[in-house]
């Protein structure tokens, strides 16, 4: 088998199963949509190891032309869109990371849905959900990314709406379609503009047309096309403005929530801005407001974190917040530590979501963190993995987390487009993160279990579930929470910054991500070294000291957190009655679902109100109607001519037969 | 002095006038069937004189059609007085309406 056919496979294996689950096996036995699924899944993961270690690695890029998709004239040519694949170093990886993680969900999955009827909707789904992802990451061009682009979000509108019939769930699902399409007219506006600029949209071709006279010349064209592309991030990977969506999206099943909105979708604007970072670096306006984007996202989400209750949504704000680290990491130059951590976030909030999903599983649809409590006695597998996850998060020195979040931290101060001031942002939100994640640990997992005392004034009608002893999950389930976690633990390791490498003894110059991303990066890198000399390294002490103040206030916010909440959830009230307003508008996510409701929803909605009143009601539907009314009277008249009565039709006859003897007559 | 089917055909005309009003103010249907049966003899009438002064036989032999035709119209006119009268117990023109616009 070729490598161009192995790469269609991996493309078109999800889909087989999509459609396979989704129309011919809707009635089969559970085991067999599972299996379908979890392998549609896993043979792609297989061919993506081939290709990642065969040609990837030896530094080919593979491309695959499926057929000519898009034909049409365009300035006195033709342009041509071909549905061509293309995979290298930087789509090897979102491939690994996809069908790798993946895989592993659809186990879990199989076994967190087994008390669900029809399963096989939510796996034809998921497999419909790794197509478009996969599509979005091979395409060789931005319209078969676009594809992949629109079609995540779809699929990600299905499965947060996937219990339907919740109103919740289905107003969640729209929340999300309806923040993304947002952002996807940012991509749309973008992909627009590199036709009339560059007059193609494949992005080997844009990188070859974009010499740096054109940047000079095109200055205003490029920023527009950076800022739009961002537009379509923010959206599509959870920043600021359009953030709103995601914590909404927990309300799909646990499993959607670990691989759409953590590990790869919600990704999927860190991979885009690396596939056109050799665009963006050559507009400053653009790269700095991305890191400024970034950096404020990781905090604002993280400061959300800090006071929220329910499991599911410490982590949601926790992704948002993480994503901040990769959008910052990619505004300031360090596309590649982007990277990392896309990959080891893919691997540390995986396992997260996958061990909440695991505790909610066994707590039968608890969420809320009061309620738990010592569950680390009754499932260790999942705490104890819980466990390597938060370390990672909160960059434990020697797990991934730390290499990767130190990296892009140490690049916001130094890096081509850093700042200090994008490195405090940055080191704020890594303190909160410390915070937040060791407090739900610890009030989930440690401590006394409150878990009992839930029942007494939890009356719901179907209590008799919750008297079952609460007990760790089967292999399927901690089986991925296992190999997540030693991923987790490893992750890291190819980022790590040059200052340890070089006390280690480490004899390269870069280390393996630089290394191994250089060829994806390449004209970015020449860009921003002309543009900014080589201040792109600092020096190894400042290396150190950025290492050592993270790590120190990660130690002392986590120590915080732990003596704060020794007692128990109520530990934190007396910070919370002290800064009571504060705290209550931190509780209520900064209230800015309400001001959006205020400022742009409700005025929309009055303007919608006024186009159907006068568009509507009175112009179309006033044509429609009035017209044949006004018809209607004109013939009515003439229609009472028409009595149906016999006489008078004889009385007509008789004057004309008058008539016209009169007129023959005379 | 008016010859007789000179006098024939001024009678078939007052025959004509009366069975036309007869159909045009009738508002039974059996009345304005009879009327109708007026009209056809009123032009029977006219043949025959008209016959009878041009000398021709034409006219006569018309009238035989005529006669013929009125037969197979009160047959079939009284056949639907019937069905109609069983369906809506009614031979009035005025309650058949239907096709009012």
């Amino acid at each position: 088998m070729n490598y161009q056919a192995m790469l269609a496979a991996i493309l078109l294996i999800p889909l087989l199963g999509a459609l396979l689950n989704g129309f011919l096996l809707r009635s089969a036995p559970r085991v067999v949509t599972v299996s379908v699924a979890t392998l549609a899944i896993f043979i792609p993961f297989i061919f993506s190891c081939l290709l990642f270690f065969g040609p990837v690695n030896a530094g080919e890029v593979v491309r695959t032309d499926l057929f000519n998709w898009i034909s049409v004239p365009f300035q006195g040519g033709h342009l041509d869109i071909p549905f061509a694949l293309t995979v290298d170093r930087l789509s090897a990886i979102l491939l690994l990371i996809i069908t790798g993680v993946g895989s592993l969900i659809h186990l879990y999955a199989g076994e967190y849905m087994s008390h669900e009827e029809g399963v096989y909707r939510f796996f034809a789904y998921l497999n419909l959900f790794v197509f478009s992802m996969l599509s979005l990451v091979l395409g060789a061009n931005m319209v078969v990314t676009f594809l992949g682009w629109e079609g995540v979000g779809v699929c990600s509108y299905l499965l947060i709406g996937y219990w339907y019939s919740d109103e919740a769930n289905a107003r969640a699902g729209m929340k999300a379609f309806i923040a993304n399409r947002v952002g996807d007219l940012g991509f749309l506006l973008a992909m627009f503009m590199s036709v009339k600029l560059f007059g193609t949209v494949d992005y080997s071709k844009i990188a070859a047309a974009l010499t740096n006279e054109l940047a000079a010349n095109n200055a205003p064209m490029i920023t527009a096309i950076g800022l739009c592309l961002l537009l379509g991030v923010t959206g599509k990977s959870a920043q600021l403005p359009l953030y709103i969506w995601l914590p909404d999206a927990m309300a799909g099943p646990t499993p959607v929530s670990a691989l759409i909105h953590a590990a790869t979708m919600v990704t999927s604007g860190i991979y885009l801005m690396t596939r056109m970072s050799f665009l963006l670096v050559h507009s400053h306006t653009a790269m700095t407001t991305i890191a400024v984007i970034g950096a404020c996202t990781a905090l604002f989400a993280a400061t959300i974190g800090l006071v929220q209750n329910d499991i599911k949504k410490v982590l949601a704000y926790s992704t948002v917040s993480q994503l901040g680290f990769m959008v910052l990491g990619c505004g300031v130059g360090a596309f590649q530590f982007g990277v990392a951590h896309l990959m080891t976030h893919a691997f540390f909030k995986a396992l997260l979501f996958l061990g909440a999903g695991s505790v909610i599983h066994a707590m039968h649809h608890e969420q809320d963190i009061r309620k738990m409590g010592g569950l680390i006695k009754k499932m260790p597998i999942t705490g104890w993995t819980f466990v390597i996850g938060t370390l990672a998060i909160i960059g434990f020195p020697g797990l991934s987390g730390f290499f990767s979040k130190d990296e892009i931290l140490y690049n916001a101060w130094t890096g081509p487009f850093g700042h200090p001031l994008l490195w405090a942002l940055g080191a704020g939100a890594a303190a909160c993160t410390s915070f937040y994640m060791v407090r739900l640990t610890y009030l989930v997992f440690f401590g006394e279990s409150r878990v009992e005392h839930a029942h007494g004034h939890h009356g719901h009608g179907h209590d008799h579930h919750h008297h079952h002893e609460i007990h760790e999950n089967p292999l399927a389930m901690t089986l991925p929470l296992m190999i997540l976690a030693l991923l987790s633990i490893v992750g890291g390791y190819v980022s790590m910054p040059h200052a340890i490498m070089h006390t280690l003894g480490v004899h390269a110059n870069e280390n393996i991500i630089t290394e191994w991303l250089s060829p994806v990066l390449a004209s970015a890198k020449e860009v921003m070294s002309a543009g900014h000399g080589e201040e792109g390294h600092g020096s190894a002490s400042l290396e150190w000291g950025l290492m050592g103040a993270s790590t120190l206030v990660m130690l002392i916010m986590s120590g915080f957190a732990l003596s704060l909440y020794k007692v128990g959830p109520k530990g934190g009230d007396s910070i919370a009655n002290a800064v009571g307003g504060l705290y209550r508008l931190i509780l209520d996510k900064w209230r800015i679902d309400e001001l959006y409701q205020g400022v742009i929803i409700e005025p929309l909605k009055k303007v919608g109100d006024a186009f159907f009143k006068f568009g509507d009601r009175a112009l179309i539907e006033g044509i429609i109607n009035e017209g044949p009314r006004g018809i209607y009277l004109v013939t009515s008249v003439l229609s009472d001519v028409q009595s149906g009565l016999v006489r008078n039709y004889l009385k007509v006859v008789f004057i004309a037969m008058v008539a016209l003897c009169a007129w023959i007559l005379i | 002095m008016l010859t007789l089917p000179e006098l024939g055909l001024y009678f078939s005309f007052l025959l004509f006038l009366v069975g036309l009003a007869g159909v045009m103010f009738r508002k039974n249907i059996l009345f304005m069937m009879l009327s109708v049966e007026i009209l056809l003899n009123a032009a029977n009438l006219a043949f025959v004189c008209a016959s009878k002064l041009t000398g021709t036989m034409d006219g006569q032999v018309v009238m035989f059609f005529v006669m013929a035709v009125a037969a197979c119209e009160a047959a079939i006119g009284l056949a639907l007085i019937i069905a109609l009268y069983r369906t809506k117990a009614s031979i009035e023109a005025d309650d058949l309406k239907a096709l009012r616009g």
